[in-house]
């Protein structure tokens, strides 16, 4: 076993102003060393974090210093050796050397004062101060540049006072003529004003990617049965609706497998009811708004953003799932499939907004509101087509846009026409007016979102 | 520079008007930290969101040059069910900040709010000293050419008090601080002018000292 380290194996010295360590080891010796601390009495000063044989300080003050070695032992165990403790004579910096260093500098109604030259001349700096007239502003601050916004011009006076190596306060003074540029709010062009209060696209695409991660980690972020409970939920619908259906001895629905026709019916249901939610958006984001770029639109188009992504996800995967179990997956029209998914999402868009309007003003109004969703699953065709209705009742069910999207949708499924009642041109304008009544409902409110509840 | 225009601001309540502002334009000037007092109710908080952008004058303009911090509160915008992790990360996305910048920012915070393991923890388990903590650190993390303070700064224990002392005079020398306190020796710390908000005018005193005068005879 080696011998452990003794002082006598600890040699230290100073030059100038920096300490030298050297540790002494055997050559068979198996220690090694972790760490030295620089300290004055019991208080450490500064810590090195090395193996090596050799560390060095720069010290700023003239006081007695000792250094203590910590190091691991050929077991492993931690050991510590306290070095002898030296008292070194340093030789303090003339005042005229330092000023030389400092440099003060002037830019754009700033006094900036640099001292970063001279860190190793003195032990600290103490305070800045700037005197003009019988006007004095102290800043009491260690950083070693330090910018200072002035109001007037004038001859400035700035003194920087810091401690010397032998903690006596020094004082060093500059003269600086300053000039004060006056920016009057007619130098502003509007231009300039409208580009700053234009959000620019690049700053709504990170808004809307922070908002959609963070509506992710709010819903589902809490344990990985959260993720499964996406499928869960349409799975459970699915299979009651598909077993239903089953035990009623049906096989097709105007031409498609009752599966693939239950789900091209539910997802749409179940993406546009998400829609309700924009009922509570105001009030459960209100703190949000704090944040000058957010803005309540960001927050329903995120949120519609979403759903949507969850919805194609839990789709593409039931189709997947029919497909395995041998059911026949054909896309014939995928045009009218793309356009009928824009359109439901602009309808879903619109709906959010005068949702979100609505419940603003009148929060009592939500429950009659979830009652319509709950009538819509009904009249929405989620589980009929509107070819099995009786010709002379159709007309009245086609006023439902929804119902018209979902056929559009199943009925790209299949090889045959559309039924000519579906019109495309009612549900664009149907859906162009609820865009455009949210985005008016949407435009004339947004400042009063913010307004306090007291004064509504 | 933020400059009120002509600016009008009221609530109605109950069918009668009640001025926060009437008329008032008035220009900040970069540079010069401003305390604003005033009565419970006077529309201290309301002024300090209007010079924020949130909320917008009934007539008049406000113009904004520069950017300006969120009003710094004890109430923030964070979500109780996510961590304040997580929570920073989503205000370091809506301001465009994103990968080693961010981690900054994080760290920065962490080491700030210094709140240990709770910084992993869903926020609703926080006590409000400690989300306080934890905005204050965010909006010290960003560099803002104006910070908005309500009331957040001599919260907390006495050495959080002295690290957000010391964090905002570091501030100080690159931003203006519009401040809304009622506790005075924050404001002499911090502020040069004082503004005295009373029956929708704002009252310009150039000696803070004199702004808290008045408003300790008046309040």
């Amino acid at each position: 076993m080696t011998k452990l380290i003794t002082d006598h194996d600890v040699s230290i010295s100073n030059s100038n102003n920096e300490i030298t360590l050297h540790v002494e080891l055997g050559n068979d010796s198996k220690h090694t060393i972790v760490a030295y601390y620089l300290l004055h009495g019991n208080a450490v000063i500064e810590k090195i974090f090395s193996s090596a044989l050799e560390c060095s300080f720069i010290i700023r003050r003239n006081q007695s210093y000792r250094v203590k070695v910590f190091y691991k032992d050929e077991c492993g165990n931690n050991q510590a050796v306290f070095s002898k403790t030296i008292k070194p004579e340093l030789i303090c910096t003339s005042i005229d050397e330092i000023k030389n260093n400092i440099t003060i500098g002037f830019d754009k109604n700033k006094i900036i004062c640099d001292t970063s030259k001279c860190n190793n001349l003195f032990y600290r700096i103490k305070s800045y101060e700037f005197i003009l007239d019988d006007y004095n502003d102290k800043i009491e601050s260690n950083h070693s540049i330090i910018k200072y916004n002035i109001k007037k011009s004038g001859d400035y006076k700035v003194i920087v006072a810091y401690e010397d190596y032998n903690g006596v306060i020094q004082f060093v003074e500059f003269k600086l003529h300053a000039i004060y540029e006056e920016i009057s709010s007619h130098l502003i062009d509007s231009k300039s004003l409208e580009n700053i209060s234009e959000k620019s696209l690049r700053l709504i695409f990170y808004i809307l990617y922070a908002f959609i991660f963070r509506e992710f980690q709010r819903k589902y972020d809490s344990g990985y049965f959260r993720y499964f409970s996406i499928f869960v939920g349409p799975a459970v619908r699915l299979g009651l609706l598909v077993f239903i259906f089953t035990l009623m001895g049906r096989h097709t629905v105007v031409g498609l497998s009752i599966p693939l026709f239950i789900l091209t019916g539910l997802l749409p249901y179940s993406f546009f009811s998400s829609a309700g939610n924009c009922l509570t958006i105001v009030s459960g984001n209100k703190a949000l708004l704090n944040y000058r770029q957010i803005k309540i639109i960001d927050v329903i188009l995120s949120n519609v953003i979403m759903e949507l992504l969850v919805s194609c996800v839990v789709f593409c995967s039931g189709v997947l799932v029919c497909k395995y179990f041998g059911l026949n997956v054909i896309i014939y029209n995928p045009l009218s499939l793309i356009l009928s998914c824009i359109v439901l999402f602009v309808l879903t868009f619109g709906l959010g907004m005068v949702l979100s309007v609505i419940g603003f003003y009148f929060a009592e109004f939500s429950y009659a509101i979830q009652v319509l969703f709950r009538a819509l699953f009904y009249l929405s065709g989620v589980f009929f087509s509107i070819e099995n209705i009786p010709i002379q009742y159709q007309r009245y069910l086609l006023w439902n846009p929804l119902l018209q999207i979902i056929e559009f949708i199943r009925f790209s499924f299949v090889s045959f026409d559309l039924p000519r009642e579906l019109s495309y041109t009612y549900l664009i304008k149907c859906t162009l007016t609820i865009f455009l009544l949210g985005l008016s409902m949407y435009f004339v409110n947004r400042n009063k979102f913010m307004i306090n509840d007291r004064a509504r | 520079m933020i400059i009120l225009d002509n600016v009008t601001k009221f609530y109605r309540v109950r069918n009668f008007r009640h001025y926060v502002l009437r008329e008032v334009t008035y220009q900040f000037k970069s540079g010069i930290s401003i305390g604003i007092l005033g009565k419970n109710g006077a529309g201290k908080s309301t002024l300090l969101r209007m010079l924020g952008g949130i909320e917008h004058p009934n007539i008049g303009k406000i113009h904004i040059t520069g950017s300006v911090s969120w009003p710094v509160a004890l109430t923030a915008g964070f979500l109780p069910t996510l961590s304040a992790r997580d929570n920073i990360k989503f205000v370091c996305r809506i301001y465009g900040k994103t990968g080693l910048e961010a981690k900054r920012i994080i760290d920065y915070v962490r080491e700030f709010a210094d709140i240990g393991e709770h910084f992993d923890v869903p926020m609703r388990s926080y006590s409000s000293g400690m989300k306080g903590r934890v905005n204050f650190g965010l909006s010290m993390a960003f560099d803002f050419d104006y910070y908005l303070v309500d009331e957040v700064i001599g919260v907390g224990d006495p050495s959080f008090k002295k690290k957000s002392s010391d964090a905002f005079n570091e501030k100080r020398t690159n931003s203006t601080m519009i401040m809304v306190s009622h506790n005075v020796e924050t404001l002499r710390d911090t502020c040069d002018i004082g503004i005295y908000l009373h029956d929708g005018k704002i009252d310009v005193y150039e000696d803070l000292e004199e702004a808290i005068k008045i408003y300790q005879s008046q309040c």
